[in-house]
């Protein structure tokens, strides 16, 4: 995945932590895809992945004067604040996924973006396949992976240490395996 | 199927993307909401006593002082004397600190001496620590019920990595 120079987004950052507006619009562009991906892979619905999305910017905006490029790079602390904003919908709706229900693939509006971006078949049956995982194995999958962070990184995020992080994606890859190969039987 | 395949179709979903219209909703939305919710960069915090209110605390203060300072040095002795000390200091074994329940109530309703009320208690705690076997047999004990998950983040990244190739063989 491209990845914007470290020293553009600092910069950016930087200007955005003295209140530029504009700078934090640049730093929105740039990660809107990611955070949003990351979010609907958890929630797996359009319009709560929305709202979540935008309620993740809101607070990044509003924690910027907190943060602290000395500890954690920025990418890692607006994901930080995404994942958290993910725990607090759950907590407030408290709205668990079975296997049944899923993925809800079938629910997304008609020719919607991701009704179409689902229509392949292949990606649905990926998508069907992560909610067989747990959510933290799901997490590190979608870090991993999908966002292509380092185990350093996901750490970062999630504050769980990186040989748990190993361990649970040996397990969900594993886990994986024998749900592709069980759909492919 | 083997491993990067997998890795493969999972990254697949990398092409997911919000809807344009999203995009554009929301950014006009994030901007609006950045332009009303400016921060100031130096937060200020002013932390003020009115001099009213400090005239009425000091004064709440002194006179609680002199309450304390009067049942302590007056009006304690006074009114309660000082009981015998108990000796807990030759308790040795335990039908010795059977003899001390009849002195617990004492203990805890008595003004003895701090360090008399320590002796006795950390008397009662060691033989409670005897009968329940020693405090080594109690770690390797706890250390048996750690399970496996428990025990791999103790590990080093290599030996993980080791431990987790050897699985997928």
């Amino acid at each position: 995945m491209l990845e914007k120079p470290e020293k553009e987004i600092k910069k950016l950052v930087k200007r955005a932590k003295n209140g530029e507006s504009d700078s934090f619009g640049l730093i929105y562009d740039y990660y809107l895809s990611r955070i949003y991906r990351f979010v609907f892979l958890k929630v797996t619905n359009k319009e709560e992945a929305e709202d979540i999305t935008q309620q993740v910017f809101m607070k990044a905006w509003e924690a910027l004067p907190r943060f602290e490029s000395e500890q954690s790079p920025f990418v890692s602390w607006i994901f930080r604040i995404a994942r958290n904003t993910i725990i607090d919908f759950y907590r407030t709706k408290k709205s668990n996924l079975s296997l049944d229900e899923g993925i809800g693939v079938n629910d997304f509006l008609e020719d919607s973006p991701e009704d179409i971006f689902f229509k392949n078949q292949e990606r649905a049956q990926v998508m069907k396949s992560l909610d067989y995982l747990t959510e933290e194995q799901k997490e590190v999958i979608v870090l991993r992976f999908i966002e292509g962070f380092s185990y350093k990184e996901i750490s970062q995020i999630t504050n769980k240490n990186q040989a748990s992080l190993r361990i649970m994606q040996h397990r969900a890859v594993k886990k994986l395996k024998e749900v592709f190969n069980k759909q492919e039987q | 199927m083997k491993k990067s395949e997998l890795i493969n179709k999972i990254k697949d979903l990398q092409a997911l993307e919000p809807s344009a219209d999203f995009k554009l909703h929301a950014r006009k939305t994030i901007m609006a909401y950045c332009n009303t919710h400016q921060f100031s960069q130096t937060p200020t915090f002013k932390f003020s006593f009115s001099p009213m209110f400090l005239k009425v605390g000091t004064g709440v203060m002194g006179i609680g002082l002199v309450f304390v300072l009067g049942w302590y040095l007056v009006l304690s002795p006074v009114f309660s004397p000082q009981n015998p000390s108990l000796n807990v200091s030759n308790i040795n074994n335990e039908w010795q600190l059977n003899d001390i329940s009849p002195y617990l109530e004492q203990i805890f309703s008595d003004d003895l001496a701090v360090g008399e009320v320590d002796a006795a208690l950390n008397q009662l705690a060691f033989q409670d620590t005897l009968r329940q076997g020693s405090g080594e047999n109690a770690i390797v004990k706890e250390g048996q019920l750690l399970n496996l998950d428990k025990q791999l983040p103790a590990l080093n990244n290599h030996e993980i990595d080791d431990i987790l190739k050897q699985l997928s063989n």
